[in-house]
C-alpha cells in the first residue's frame, strides 16, 4: 500500500507544485499522504461535529480543527523542504515569490484591519484572505520569473 | 559576474538541455547563467566545473569594478 502511495505521489502533480519539487523520499511521500488525510479528515470531522451533534463540546471541534491545521502544516513543510532541495532559478523564484506573497498578504490584511477599526467595513473573511494570498503568490511568481527570461 | 559557459558549452557541442540534465537543473537555469541574469549557487558552480573538467574560476570571473 505504501509503495503504491509513493508511486502515485512521485508521478502525479501534487496540487500543480511538483514542477518545483524534487523527488520525494519514501518517508516524505508517507508524510504527505498522512498530512493530506489528517487535513481533509479533520475538516470533515469538524464540520460533522458542528452540524450533526449539538451535544458535542466546542473544545472537541477546536481540537479536530487544530489537527487538520497540523496535517496541512506537515504537507507544507515536507513539500517546502523538497522544493528547497532543488537548485537553480526555480529555487530563487520560489523563495522570493513566497516571501513577497506572504508579506503582501499580511500587509493587506493588517491595513484592512487598521481601516476597519475606524470605518464600518464588511468583515474580512478567511476565503478572501486565502484568495488574495494565492493571487499575490501567482503574480509574484510570474513577475520574478520574467526577471530571468 | 562574467562567465564563459556559452563558449565552453559550444566547444563541446552540448545543448543547454543536455547540460541542464547533467547538472539536475532546468534549461532556464543554464540560459539565465549564460546571459548573466542568474548567479548560480556553489553547488551548481562546482557541478559546472566538474562537467567541463576545469576550475570554477575558469568559468566565472568577477566583473571589474
Amino acid at each position: 500500500m505504501t509503495s503504491v502511495l509513493v508511486t502515485v505521489t512521485r508521478t502525479c502533480d501534487y496540487f500543480g507544485m511538483a514542477r518545483d519539487v524534487t523527488r520525494l523520499t519514501t518517508g516524505e511521500s508517507v508524510a504527505v499522504w498522512s498530512g493530506t488525510a489528517l487535513w481533509t479528515g479533520g475538516i470533515i470531522a469538524a464540520v460533522v461535529l458542528e452540524l450533526g451533534a449539538a451535544a458535542s463540546p466546542e473544545w472537541l471541534t477546536g481540537v479536530v480543527a487544530a489537527l487538520a491545521v497540523l496535517g496541512l502544516m506537515l504537507v507544507a513543510g515536507v513539500v517546502g523542504r523538497s522544493a528547497l532541495r532543488r537548485e537553480g532559478v526555480e529555487r530563487t523564484v520560489g523563495i522570493e515569490a513566497s516571501a513577497l506573497a506572504f508579506w503582501v498578504t499580511v500587509g493587506g490584511a493588517f491595513t484592512y484591519g487598521m481601516i476597519d477599526a475606524f470605518a464600518d467595513l464588511p468583515a474580512l473573511r478567511a476565503p478572501w484572505v486565502v484568495a488574495f494570498g494565492l493571487l499575490s503568490w501567482a503574480v509574484a511568481q510570474a513577475t520574478r520569473l520574467t526577471r530571468f527570461r | 559576474m562574467r562567465n564563459r559557459l556559452r563558449v565552453l558549452r559550444a566547444e563541446r557541442r552540448w545543448t543547454q538541455e543536455a547540460l541542464a540534465d547533467r547538472l539536475g537543473v532546468s534549461r532556464q537555469t543554464i540560459n539565465s547563467i549564460e546571459i548573466g541574469k542568474y548567479d548560480p549557487s556553489l553547488k551548481v558552480a562546482f557541478g559546472l566545473a566538474q562537467a567541463f573538467d576545469c576550475r570554477i574560476e575558469d568559468i566565472f570571473q568577477p566583473t571589474p569594478e
